[in-house]
């Protein structure tokens, strides 16, 4: 029964999009949608990563809120880093090791020091945004934005009227292989028995504490690596407004897509569209006359109620583990 | 008591003292910050009175995070409510007109009501399908902030001003408490609502009921308490809650009486309303000296804005370890026990 | 007399007010079943979760061949060979049988990936000897009854090749003939495979056909310390019961075993 209500979920899922794709060719034209569908893989990449290192986060036991602070700092040190040794590589480093830092403090305090997850999240979304205006002013000296040097990003080669850049694909594959080792590895499954019961698994020899910091660390990766590529490779600029959500968008498409790839990757794919249509819309004759109208912000705002329209009408039934935010004690 | 004290008082500290460490890391005088920053906010008359204005929202919107926790839910949608009702304030405010007193309340009822409204859908799916708010009310955030936008440009334009809404109407607004500044009469009943939050919370039977669901949800229910419905009601108090503070930031907010379309004056409320009540450790009496404490901090960061050339979004560096630290209070058991070992009396006295 | 294993000395633990163990002695030897008897809240199983590294004792040494240890989490336990199945819970109930009965040393391919199918095979040869036919190796364990959880339970720590075996009540659920089997099962571990075996349990009338040695602990205290053959069934119960005063009419007339 509940496998048939799933299925009929994911089928209509992938349905509406079809659906939208055929209105897309019908009314944009093939050579936009071509577009849309190649600025929708680039716009997916970090919502993918972040979601598939929440995914694991979840599934031992850990909500990360903070998700969107960490892109959000990773974002910025990451440009600081390339400027600093004069090559994108190490900023997408810098990015990765700022994530892993902040995932790492984050796993330690909810365990060890037995945190509460959801505030601990909060705090780090607003340290990180007070800590990026600072940064912003001493590192770059501005107060608004901060243009990436051309030839510090990362290199996109040219397809029809967009851009993609060889990192995109990297940072997909990296969530696809993230995805793979969450459901068919050993270290998947100890996850899986800490987030479903931290007692048992501590007693068969699975340290719950060490397993949950390994998968903040490995959150807190993905989340850095998806911060880095927003300022490197997506948009080019170093700024407080950068990340829009993305990151808790991130954990929508985890309560989402659960643990159907499908669900996850097309969910990040669908929403990763509808964020950067916004932008790309103002420019297709059909639609811009309505955006300048103030329609650029409607359509801005669409993407959330959609999102929260997805959670609502197809919920990821199963739940993914059975003791999400609550610290374990060893006696 | 004692450590519930000493727990406050080290997130306080641990903020002054991280900040002071990042200021320093980046080159400036962290000794400048308490003279030229926080100094000035609680010994210059303009600075008391703006850290009382800036406390008056941050008062209603913990009240509105209380009220959710206490049932169980974590309503962090109270930033998009703030927007949405800010919105209705500026409609019923500056489109229409009334006679004074009556018109700053309807402005009132429509703020508050907007709140809840918006709250509504986050509300229904987890009422009825279990959807987790967190996600819901945050997405909801992001979204009432750009149909804050849209509705601006489209319907609340002033036409003098392109990128500000319309201005609340002299017959709704709210005026200065104490000659100037922007402290109105929303800061008392504030104040009013912080006691009323709290009688409600613990005098009354739907404030046990509220309380019941949010310490243990299963052995509530199987006692017939209405669970669901009540974590639905707490949501909508939120909201109206948001509401009040939006009527406070739009009609309460002498000279501006206005927002512009990016929000400028309402960002920041719904979290920094959470920080206040996690300072007060969720007690709807301990949210104003935590309001006023945020409100300090904030007014602080403005003063500090001019005279050493930061931005003042530093002071979200404070609020993020506040609530980082009040995060840990095992930690801080284990390094203010030993300490308060001394005083053996005293601690036993632990709750 | 064969050599000592496991020695625990002068345990204490509190948890708050409460003084779970007042320094109590308990000592296993190499292939012995040891009955660890005594009423509710005697202390049992704290006493066990120390030896297996849940707990850590407030005083007290804990020896292994003779040798200082301490466990600070279960994996330093499950490293020196003591597997516990515990009360509280000993499986996952979302999780399907072969991947219960491996989690914590699961067979891979290198980089880590589930070598489903030996694990099934394995899991599922293990229990057959047990005596339960297994369906689907794949049902979720939280859909069986109790004998046959405790079978995988159990089968999962004697197979692991654990030195000492702890089992906290492993028969309380059980129905008649499920009992019977899993304390034959018991006993072959220690005959064939030499594992020395702690068995926790308030059903004497189980623990006393197959135990070697029994140690009795009242209200935190051990009270007593005594050889089979030196103590009837009923005579234990009546130490279990009336604890101190019971021991006197044992003292009249038996022989206590010296340490």
């Amino acid at each position: 029964m509940q496998k048939k209500a799933e299925l009929l979920a994911t089928l209509s899922i992938i349905g509406l999009l079809c659906l939208v794709f055929i209105l897309a060719v019908v009314f944009l034209g093939k050579t936009y949608t071509f577009n849309l569908f190649l600025l929708g893989i680039a716009s997916m990449v970090p919502i993918a990563l972040a979601a598939t290192g929440e995914l694991l986060c979840e599934r031992a036991g850990l909500f990360n809120v903070g998700i969107e602070g960490t892109m959000l700092l990773a974002s910025l040190t990451a440009v600081w880093g390339a400027e600093a040794a004069g090559h994108w590589a190490v900023g997408i480093l810098t990015g990765l090791i700022t994530g892993s830092l902040i995932g790492g403090i984050f796993g330690l305090a909810v365990t060890y020091g037995q945190g509460n997850q959801l505030l601990w999240g909060l705090g780090i979304n607003l340290f990180a945004q007070g800590t990026v205006a600072l940064l912003l002013l001493k590192a770059f000296k501005t107060l608004t934005f901060y243009r990436v040097p051309a030839h510090l990003r990362v290199p996109q080669f040219i397809i029809g009227n967009s851009t993609l850049s060889w990192f995109s694909l990297v940072g997909l594959l990296c969530a696809i292989v993230l995805y793979l080792v969450i459901t068919k590895t050993r270290y998947g499954l100890r996850a899986r028995a800490v987030g479903l019961s931290p007692f048992v698994a501590d007693t068969l020899g699975v340290d719950p504490y060490k397993l949950r910091i390994s998968a903040a660390i490995v959150g807190g990766i993905t989340a850095g690596i998806a911060g880095a590529y927003m300022s490197l490779d997506w948009t080019g600029l170093a700024s407080a407004t950068l990340i829009q959500g993305r990151g808790f968008m991130a954990l929508a498409c985890v309560k989402f897509g659960g643990l159907n790839p499908l669900r996850v990757f097309g969910g990040s794919l669908f929403f990763g569209i509808l964020l950067a249509a916004g932008m790309w819309l103002q420019n297709v004759p059909l639609t811009s006359a309505i955006m300048r109208q103030g329609g650029s912000y409607l359509f801005l705002s669409l993407p959330y109620i959609i999102v929260v329209l997805a959670l609502g009408l197809f919920p990821y039934r199963e739940p993914l583990a059975k003791t999400i935010g609550i610290p374990y004690k060893r006696g | 008591m004692l450590n519930r004290l000493a727990l406050v008082m080290f997130s306080i500290i641990s903020a002054l003292l991280f900040i002071m460490i990042c200021l320093l890391v980046l080159g400036y005088n962290p000794l400048l910050f308490f003279t030229q920053g926080l100094g000035p906010a609680i010994t210059t008359s303009r600075g008391i009175i703006g850290a009382l204005s800036l406390a008056t929202p941050i008062l209603f919107t913990g009240l509105g995070w209380i009220v959710g926790k206490k049932a169980g839910i974590a309503n962090l949608g109270l930033e998009g409510a703030v927007y949405m009702s800010a919105l209705a304030a500026l409609a019923s405010g500056g489109l229409l007109k009334l006679c004074i007193g009556f018109h700053q309340l309807l402005v009132w009822l429509c703020a508050a009501v907007a709140g809840a409204v918006w709250l509504l859908i986050p509300a229904f799916l987890k009422y009825i399908i279990g959807v987790h708010e967190v996600i819901t009310t945050l997405m909801f955030n992001w979204a009432a902030l750009y149909l804050v936008g849209f509705i601006i440009i489209k319907f609340l334009r002033d036409p003098a001003w392109p990128m500000f809404s319309v201005q609340i109407l002299p017959s709704a607004r709210l005026y200065p408490l104490f000659g100037t500044g922007s402290a109105t009469i929303m800061l008392i009943v504030g104040i009013v609502f912080c006691v009323g939050v709290q009688v409600f919370l613990w005098q009354t039977r739907l404030g046990l009921r509220m309380r019941a669901t949010g310490w243990n949800e299963f052995t509530a229910r199987t006692l017939g308490v209405p669970t669901s419905y009540l974590q639905f009601l707490s949501f909508l108090i939120g909201g109206l809650l948001g509401g009040c503070a939006a009527f406070s930031l739009t009609a309460g907010m002498p000279p501006y009486w206005r927002i512009t379309d990016t929000a400028d004056l309402l960002i920041g409320h719904g979290f920094n309303g959470i920080a206040a009540a996690s300072l007060a450790l969720d007690n709807a009496l301990g949210v104003l000296p935590g309001a006023i404490f945020l409100g300090i901090i904030i007014s602080g960061m403005r003063f500090a804005q001019i005279y050493m050339r930061i931005p003042p979004e530093i002071a979200n560096i404070m609020t993020g370890i506040i609530l980082i630290v009040i995060a840990l209070p095992e930690i801080v058991d284990s390094i203010v026990r030993p300490i308060l070992k001394k005083r053996e009396v005293l601690y036993a006295k632990k709750s | 007399m064969s050599t000592e294993l496991i020695r625990m000395e002068n345990i204490h633990k509190k948890f708050g007010p409460i003084y779970a163990l007042r320094g109590v002695d308990f000592f296993v030897r190499e292939g012995e079943i040891v009955g660890l008897v005594g009423d509710n809240g005697a202390g049992k199983s704290t006493l066990v979760k120390i030896l297996s590294g849940v707990y850590q004792p407030d005083s007290g040494r804990i020896y292994f061949r003779g040798q200082q240890v301490s466990f600070n989490s279960p994996a330093d336990a499950i490293k020196k060979g003591i597997m516990a199945v515990h009360q509280t819970g000993s499986l996952i109930d979302e999780l399907t049988i072969w991947e219960n009965f491996f989690l914590g040393r699961e067979l891979t391919w290198p980089l880590g990936f589930l070598k489903k199918k030996d694990m099934q095979n394995i899991a599922r040869n293990v229990l057959k000897q047990l005596g339960i036919e297994v369906v689907d190796i794949n049902q979720r364990v939280g859909t069986l009854s109790g004998g046959q959880r405790q079978a995988i339970a159990i089968g999962r720590a004697i197979y692991f090749g654990g030195k000492i075996l702890i089992l906290d009540e492993p028969t309380a659920a059980l129905s008649l003939k499920e009992t019977d089997e899993v304390l034959r099962y018991i006993k072959n571990a220690r005959d064939k495979l030499g594992s020395s075996v702690i068995l926790i349990s308030h059903l004497t009338l189980h623990v006393y056909p197959i135990a070697d040695r029994f140690t009795v602990l009242e209200k935190g205290e051990k009270i007593a310390d005594i050889e089979k053959n030196a103590v009837s069934p009923e005579d234990l119960e009546a130490l279990i019961i009336w604890g101190r005063q019971g021991m006197a009419k044992i003292r009249a007339g038996k022989q206590e075993v010296k340490e």
